[in-house]
């Protein structure tokens, strides 16, 4: 589980077993990684479900929803049952990270760099004609990396603030009244900040466009089509440019299913 | 049931499927009973076979007329009030179940002609507060309480007894769930109305900010099911009777009073968490709230556009690629 396929084929290509053959996929995510996935999307998609008419209920169609799923308390009860397993997924994450850190040392592909940015300017200027190639991404590019943060920085938040909303007698023990109305606040902004970025960009990105219409399997399978995954993430089996890049696919990752891709002759 | 199909095979297989699809009509039926409860909630005290069965000689003398549709009393300032009462509704209301009758309250009348109506109509429910103070103590509380002294100022505009209770004639208990959940549309029925709160110096808006925070929304949101409030409603923390404004210390909700009334519900409420209350305010008025509101605002606008943005530029570049590839 903890070598990639990628890895895998490195190694077999460098002591020159399998050559002939190189494999159709690389293994992407470990089985723990889609496990991960597919709670945080179930969990998600309950609270936005269970969350968002109580935000807006002032709306009719919002108290109609709320009546259908059974009244707003047990609308409550399913948003609260649905946040401790998102929660408990985000503590055992927080924890794996953790570890793996005092482990490896706080390098990961994952960690945002300047050259995302940059990244990011080169892809729009692509898109616009005025570059003539793509820019070629690691092992995450700068929409990954976007999106694993986002997820980061939502499940902090939403976590934290609904902690003070579910139970405001203890959170005013130590925190000023107001920490109360401000979670509110907080929980509901971030929340449709959330549901918006995962309707518009998540659809559009994993659904939508048409290199991978009606959806990307690779979250659920765990594993890319060889030859797709040297088109979208080159730089992760060519060697590093720079030993100090720490986008770059050496070194210990953080988050990604192996000690990194390493350099790959396909 | 398993072991008794195993056993006697196929003749306790057809009951169960009997059972069973028994058993799934009482749950099609029980659901829509339970849907129909939503709907018309029943709390009422079990009706009399005939509603004169419960009531005295004196009282069924009286409503032999009284039940008559039209008849109405005009009191000395011209108001005209319709004094027809339903004997089925006052037989089911809490009054005719404890064994009052019409005389209980109505002391004089039981004599036709009856007497002459001199007051005003303002003046007669001033003594009719007084009738029900005969028995109910918290007539005195109400007498200390904002309502009750603008009412004996003479004010036509505050509530009296059965403003908030309903006809004395139809009244319920204040124990029921459906009394509980119609509270906030009692006072509302005053509160909301900006141009008549104004004209009293009483505060506008505090319905809607109660509505828009937690336990308004929860009231809100429970009371058309008929169901019991488990949330704050305007006479948790205000009171019912001795209601006083916030900006007297004697007030329940007046700001060094306010921990104690929050620990009614909260029992470890502390004195900040009173604080959390924006006292029917706009909650981001604070800066940290409207701050956080604000950012929200923003950035997921900015979100918004960057995503469609980026989307744009994409579908167009690829749109560009196709036709120049199929050209």
């Amino acid at each position: 589980m903890r070598a990639s396929v990628a890895q895998r084929t490195a190694s077999q290509a460098g002591t020159g077993v399998g050559r002939a053959e190189p494999q159709a996929y690389v293994q992407r995510f470990t089985r723990w990684q889609v496990v991960q996935h597919a709670v945080l999307m179930v969990s998600f998609t309950g609270l936005a479900v269970t969350g968002i008419p109580q935000k807006y209920a002032q709306l009719a169609i919002s108290r109609w929803f709320i009546d259908a799923m059974g009244g707003i308390e047990r609308v409550r009860e399913i948003h609260h049952v649905m946040a401790w397993v998102l929660l408990g997924l985000g503590v055992v994450h927080a924890l794996e990270m953790v570890a793996r850190a005092t482990r490896y040392g706080l390098r990961s592909q994952m960690w945002p760099s300047i050259q995302d940015v940059r990244d990011l300017v080169h892809q729009l200027r692509y898109f616009m004609g005025l570059e003539s190639e793509e820019p070629r991404f690691g092992r995450y590019s700068f929409k990954e990396k976007f999106e694993y943060w986002a997820v980061v920085w939502g499940t902090a938040v939403m976590g934290l603030t609904g902690l003070i909303l579910l139970y405001p007698e203890t959170a005013t023990r130590y925190l000023p009244g107001v920490a109360v109305p401000a979670a509110r606040a907080a929980h509901g902004g971030e929340a449709v900040l959330a549901v918006v970025a995962i309707l518009i960009w998540h659809m559009y990105n994993a659904h939508l466009r048409p290199e991978v219409f009606p959806m990307d399997p690779v979250i659920f399978t765990g594993r890319m089509p060889r030859e797709r995954a040297l088109r979208e993430h080159p730089l992760e089996f060519e060697p590093p440019a720079r030993a100090s890049d720490q986008t770059s696919a050496t070194g210990a990752p953080l988050t990604s299913p192996g000690r990194g891709g390493g350099p790959s002759t396909p | 049931m398993v072991k008794d199909r195993t056993r006697t095979g196929g003749w306790a297989r057809s009951a169960g499927v009997v059972l069973l699809l028994a058993l799934a009509l009482v749950g099609v039926r029980g659901a829509g009973d339970a849907a129909a409860e939503g709907d018309a909630p029943e709390e009422a005290a079990p009706a009399a076979v005939s509603p004169f069965d419960i009531l005295d000689e004196a009282s069924q003398a009286c409503l032999s007329c009284h039940e008559m549709e039209g008849m109405s009393v005009i009191f000395a300032d011209g108001v005209e009030v319709d004094v027809r009462v339903d004997p089925e509704v006052f037989a089911s209301s809490v009054h005719a179940q404890a064994g009052l009758g019409c005389q209980t309250c109505h002391v004089g009348y039981d004599e036709y002609p009856h007497p002459e109506v001199t007051q005003t109509r303002s003046k007669w429910v001033l003594e009719q507060q007084q009738v029900c103070a005969w028995c109910h103590s918290a007539g005195d509380d109400f007498n200390l309480g904002v309502h009750g002294r603008a009412l004996s100022l003479g004010d036509p505009d505050v509530p009296n007894c059965t403003t908030c209770h309903g006809d004395a004639h139809a009244i319920q208990p204040v124990s029921t769930p459906s009394f509980r959940a119609g509270i906030v549309d009692t006072c509302a029925s005053c509160h909301a109305d900006d141009e008549l709160m104004t004209a009293h110096g009483v505060r506008t808006g505090t319905v809607p900010s109660y509505l828009a925070e937690f336990h308004g929304l929860t009231a809100s949101l429970l009371k058309e099911k008929g169901e019991n409030i488990p949330v704050a409603v305007c006479s948790d923390c205000h009171g019912a009777h001795a209601i006083l404004p916030a900006d007297d210390p004697r007030s329940s909700v007046y700001v060094t009073n306010l921990p104690a009334t929050c620990r009614k519900c909260h029992p470890d409420a502390t004195d900040a968490f009173a604080t959390a209350w924006s006292m029917h305010d706009n909650p981001e008025r604070h800066p940290l709230v409207g701050g956080i509101a604000w950012f929200y605002r923003i950035v997921t606008g900015i979100s918004v556009l960057g995503f469609l943005g980026y989307i744009a530029l994409e579908r167009a570049h690829q749109r560009r690629e196709h036709t120049r590839r199929g050209a």
